[in-house]
């Protein structure tokens, strides 16, 4: 073979070419590692809202009305933030491999490595209560997200099914009003043998969730009223819960 | 002259630092290994000698211009590999044909097979050595790559790992795969 030395140095100096900046390397490395990093804090974050999601959900109810408990299940697991935690973990785990050392461990491996991250992350943010205000903003800005989320507001928007829950509007005699996460307006009623949980105060603007029957379009006797947050056993002292009628309201 | 030997006496690593401000100093990395990857891109392409020149002379003026990009921790010879055989593999894909192994010389392949553990046929007689190509050439072309930078090239694990950006578990068992395969091959011809 020919020696190829003097003619490639001939061609680097007729055509005047030089090493391209280390700064253009360096920003290439640092794009990928921030857009893994946020990738990365993404993942965590979906993460986190499965879990918040889940753990929301009254899994005591699951199974009222006409479903069966494993197909109730199936309807209230959290579909969109595990696709989101699905995409986090194909986009972290590509743009790792794109690092400079990204090629050196296998892909069980790596991905276990990002599954461990995602799920420290995620728990850290839930403990910091970073996963409520997306849901909420999701909620309120996006209306098919509850169907997507698989939330608590789907869970309590089944009054055929028996669940309902909504914000209080108007408190009278023997029901109140409730708008409920479609904004239609119900009207509850409760008599003496309907438990209300200790820590439910049926006043305007509280968000309660009611176990019952649906009567008709705008009608719903109640058999259990909870608060929105848990189910209601707290109240200063433990368990326990008062029937309507000798509730003193 | 003096700064010939001088020169001659420099590591890779130092050559590249070097190199970043005197393009004349690159002539050296350019001696150092244009035979060893010549010898390469023969090995894993079909190219004729011409061509192969062609393409080690795209590859030095990439070299050049990322030398930047080398940053001292992974051997320079695996980084050069790497870029030849990337380069390589694009310019097969742009000639829209498949790896051949017709540049493999009777030495390479006797080298091959015995490194590889495979059954050495007696390569005086012609259809020994027209089996044994067919072998080869009927890999597929992940095996085949690895036994030529393993057994031809004579790099270890840690730099095949480097040059093909794989695992080294991928690599192992690469080379053990492709070691049965070519086996089964000339047991089976």
């Amino acid at each position: 073979m020919k020696d190829l030395s003097q003619e490639t140095i001939e061609k680097i100096k007729k055509e005047h070419i030089q090493p391209k900046a280390k700064w253009k390397f360096l920003a290439k490395n640092l794009l990928i590692w921030s857009t893994l990093l946020f990738c990365m804090l993404f993942g965590a974050l979906s993460f986190s809202l499965v879990y918040y999601l889940l753990i929301g959900l009254d899994w005591d109810v699951i199974g009222i009305g006409n479903h069966l408990p494993a197909r109730a299940f199936l309807g209230l697991i959290p579909n969109f933030w595990l696709l989101m935690l699905a995409i986090s973990l194909l986009v972290v785990f590509f743009l790792y491999r794109h690092t400079k050392k990204g090629y050196k461990f296998g892909v069980l491996p790596v991905t276990l490595l990002i599954l461990l991250l995602f799920l420290f992350l995620g728990f850290a943010a839930h403990l910091l209560r970073a996963d409520r205000d997306p849901d909420d903003i999701f909620s309120k800005n996006f209306p098919g997200y509850m169907h997507l989320a698989n939330n608590k507001e789907k869970q309590w928007s089944q009054p055929e099914a028996g669940l309902l829950g909504g914000e209080i509007i108007k408190v009278e005699e023997d029901n109140f009003e409730l708008e409920d996460f479609q904004g239609e307006d119900w009207h509850v009623y409760y008599d003496k043998e309907t438990l209300v949980k200790p820590s439910v105060e049926l006043e305007e603007t509280n968000l309660v969730k009611v176990i019952g029957e649906k009567k008709d379009d705008s009608e719903f006797h109640a058999r259990e009223i909870r608060p929105w947050e848990g189910k209601g056993m707290m109240r200063g002292k433990m368990g326990g819960g008062r029937n309507a009628g000798n509730s003193d309201r | 002259m003096a700064k010939k030997s001088v020169l001659d006496k420099k590591n890779d690593a130092e050559l590249v630092k070097l190199s970043k401000s005197d393009p004349d100093v690159f002539g050296f990395i350019v001696t150092r290994y244009q035979e060893k990857l010549f010898r390469f891109v023969k090995r894993i392409s079909y190219f004729k000698n011409e061509d192969i020149e062609d393409i080690l002379q795209d590859v030095f003026i990439k070299v050049y211009k990322n030398l930047n990009d080398y940053d001292g921790t992974l051997k320079f010879s695996s980084w050069i590999y790497r870029i030849t055989r990337n380069q390589t593999i694009d310019q097969i894909r742009k000639n829209a044909r498949n790896y051949q192994v017709l540049s493999l010389d009777e030495n390479d392949l006797g080298l091959l097979l015995k490194s590889a553990s495979c059954p050495v046929k007696d390569f005086e007689k012609n259809e020994s050595l027209e089996k044994a190509k067919l072998a080869i050439k009927d890999l597929p072309d992940k095996y085949r790559e690895v036994l030529i930078l393993r057994f031809l090239e004579e790099k270890d694990y840690e730099e095949i790992m480097d040059i093909l950006k794989k695992p080294k578990g991928t690599i192992a068992t690469l080379i053990r795969r492709g070691r049965e395969k070519l086996n089964y091959h000339l047991t089976n011809l």
